[in-house]
């Protein structure tokens, strides 16, 4: 539960003629975490089967149709060979459409560019210009003022125009030689020279009304399409997803003329199981060993039902690797602990509940773990709302701790909390480094810290309470300990000695972030009760008021405590045990997700 | 929270005033530390999706400082009572 499940790496080897019956039947267990075998004497990487590449064609097709028509959800399973003859029909009305439409959605494209194109409001292509060696024609949009200028400029020329906004579409036509003149008074007036377009504009605004027209059919048709073959795509998807698992999976594997063989994790306590399967579906032509080695297994996490969806927030933050603690079981508590000592009230934390509860139906994979997290959280919001008699700001209860008043109890439980988080921390991280380096490493990396913490607090109460005698031994205690670090970690521990007074000290979020959070509750519903206190018309604004203010604070109030108990975590716990690095444990059999 | 005008005199004032910067500057601080983080955060999860949570944490560090800011100002008020 606390550590990474134990892994065994096995290797398969077996009569080639055996390969599918097995690669089947580790499909179906998803227990095998396959690793790459590397190629030795007589033996190459395997060859994917001969029908991979047929599967992996129809895949990318079905996969486009999935993305084009947006499709979601699970079918029913239906197996692909017995419709591969469908599919294929399937697959030609599709691409047929497709075709269709993207003709269509060109031929739009184009006539958008004539309609922009000043120029189709006087002529086109097939408008003859006549063209001379003692003629020049200019085709383009020019400034309003061209036109005028021309008229006065004295120029012999013939000209086409039509005025549309403060520019002219003009088609010009001059004698060669005052070709230069014509120009430099065109660019005068920012000229920019147009093609003749393909067609008239009045023309391309009732064509474009048909295409537009078309598109609206082809989608329906697109539509009805997806009505009638949804589930079947999506059915078929999964199984061609699955075939081409199958077939490609002897790319991990090697294979020698009659042999092959294949490497891999399997958690310790499925293996006989496995063995025997695989055995089974050989009819005993296979030979499974373990094999012992030095290399860092895959790493999957053991946790109960009830703490899994909290291992999204380690994997946020890192996986661990395989001999360290996977903190999953403690974030279920601490985590959901900071969270409602933060937020800490009734209403709050009714609203947040029902709130996550209604997400954690409706949402899928991550998110939904959040929600889960949330509604865990929540409920321990709720109890520290009874802690701290508070209901949406107000005390409807009497309060065992008044948070905004009692200061000091509130600062002092928080370093408490913290005190206890951070021992817990560095008691898992030397427990690590014991079973990493062996114990002395453990004492002086891990235990000189604990030392320390445990001398600083002696310090702090014989101080406080004039013990003399324990001020002098956590004074002794404290050199020890320093002494202990600076073995351990060098310099570098010393360095760091003030980050656990800062460590500790950041706990004191755990009032702050509350104390924020209630005094913006309080000022919401003074304010509030003040307007309606006014009486009449004041009733409207006062709703408003209580409305808005404590969505902010709700908002503000999830959020907040959210990040700084994943901080806390994060940078003041984990730090302390775990480096993180691990790699996931991905058994073959388990379908990746392709978008 | 009625104020007493009498009791408040100039100490208190002083004191008040100290209590305010304690938690502004360190705020501001904050803020300023905050600006670089979460621009850059925003950043890197414009590249990769997965970063965002890791860059709403990274951006939220520099909070500490105003926790701290607010201790602090807990402790100088407290020297008006």
């Amino acid at each position: 539960m606390l550590t990474p499940e134990g892994m065994v790496k096995i290797r398969i080897l077996g009569s080639k003629s055996q390969m599918k019956k097995v690669i089947n039947e580790l499909y179906g267990l998803k227990l095998l975490h396959l690793t790459e075998f590397r190629p030795a004497e007589n033996f190459d990487i395997g060859k994917p089967f001969k029908e991979a590449d047929l599967y992996s064609k129809h895949l990318v097709k079905l996969r486009s149709m999935v993305s084009f028509l947006k499709i979601g959800g699970e079918g029913k399973k239906i197996p692909a060979k017995a419709n591969l003859k469908k599919l294929q029909k399937i697959e030609r009305v599709f691409e047929k459409m497709s075709a269709g439409l993207e003709k269509l959605n060109e031929r739009k494209a184009k006539l958008g560019q004539i309609i922009l194109n000043p120029i189709s409001r006087i002529a086109t292509e097939s408008d003859k210009i006549e063209q001379a060696k003692s003629l020049k024609t200019f085709i383009g949009v020019a400034g309003k003022g061209f036109i005028d200028e021309l008229e006065r400029s004295g120029l012999s020329y013939d000209l086409m125009k039509e005025i549309v906004g403060n520019k002219a579409a003009v088609i010009l036509t001059v004698p060669t030689k005052s070709a230069k003149s014509a120009a430099d008074m065109l660019v005068k007036y920012s000229f920019e020279e147009r093609h003749l377009p393909e067609t008239r504009y009045e023309e391309a605004i009732a064509e474009l009304e048909q295409v537009d027209k078309k598109i609206l059919q082809i989608k329906a048709e697109f539509g009805q399409f997806r009505k009638y073959n949804e589930s079947l795509i999506l059915n078929m998807e999964h199984s061609f997803t699955e075939l081409i698992e199958k077939t490609e999976a002897p790319l991990s594997f090697v294979t020698s003329k009659r042999t092959f063989a294949a490497e891999g994790w399997v958690p310790k306590d499925t293996y006989e199981a496995l063995e025997k399967r695989i055995s089974n579906a050989a009819s005993d032509k296979v030979n499974i060993e373990v094999l012992e080695t030095e290399e860092a297994p895959p790493v999957k996490l053991d946790n109960p039902k009830v703490a899994q969806p909290f291992e999204e927030l380690l994997k946020m933050y890192s996986y661990p690797k395989n001999y360290e603690f996977d903190p999953t079981i403690i974030l279920l508590f601490t985590f959901s602990l900071f969270f409602g000592f933060m937020l800490g009230d009734i209403g709050y934390g009714l609203v947040l509940l029902s709130l996550s509860a209604f997400l954690f139906f409706k949402l899928k994979g991550a998110l939904k773990s959040i929600a889960y997290i949330a509604m865990f959280s929540s409920v321990s919001a709720i109890i520290f709302g009874i802690v701290f008699g508070e209901f949406f700001g107000l005390e409807i209860i009497r309060p065992v701790i008044h948070r905004a008043e009692e200061i000091q109890t509130m600062i002092i439980v928080s370093i408490i909390f913290g005190l206890v988080h951070i021992s817990a921390g560095l008691i898992l991280g030397f427990i690590t480094k014991y079973k990493e380096h062996g114990l002395p490493h453990a004492i002086f990396e891990k235990g000189s810290w604990l030392l320390i913490e445990f001398a600083a607090a002696a310090l702090t109460l014989g101080i406080l309470m004039k013990f003399q005698a324990l001020t002098y031994s956590g004074a002794a205690l404290m050199v020890a300990g320093i002494l202990m670090l600076l073995k351990g970690e060098g310099i570098k521990g010393i360095a760091e000695l003030p980050g656990l007074l800062s460590n500790i000290l950041s706990y004191m979020r755990l009032f702050a972030i509350g104390l924020a959070s209630v005094s913006l509750a309080v000022v919401v519903n003074e304010l509030g009760v003040k307007m309606l206190e006014s009486g009449g018309i004041w009733f409207v604004p006062a709703i408003f008021v209580f409305l808005i203010g404590h969505t902010v604070n709700i908002i503000l109030g999830i959020s907040g405590p959210f990040l700084q108990s994943l901080r806390l975590h994060y940078f003041e716990f984990f730090a302390k045990f775990l480096e993180g690095g691990g790699r996931q444990y991905f058994p073959f059999g388990k379908i990746k997700k392709w978008r | 929270m009625e104020v007493d005008m009498q009791m408040a005199d100039v100490n208190t004032g002083l004191i008040a005033i100290g209590a305010g910067l304690a938690i502004g500057l360190s705020a501001l601080g904050a803020g300023i530390a905050e600006k670089d983080i979460g621009a850059a955060a925003v950043g890197a999860s414009a590249e990769k999706e997965g970063f965002f949570a890791k860059g709403l944490i990274m951006t939220v560090l520099p909070e500490t400082l105003i926790i701290f800011g607010l201790v602090v100002a807990i402790l100088i008020l407290g020297l008006a009572q």
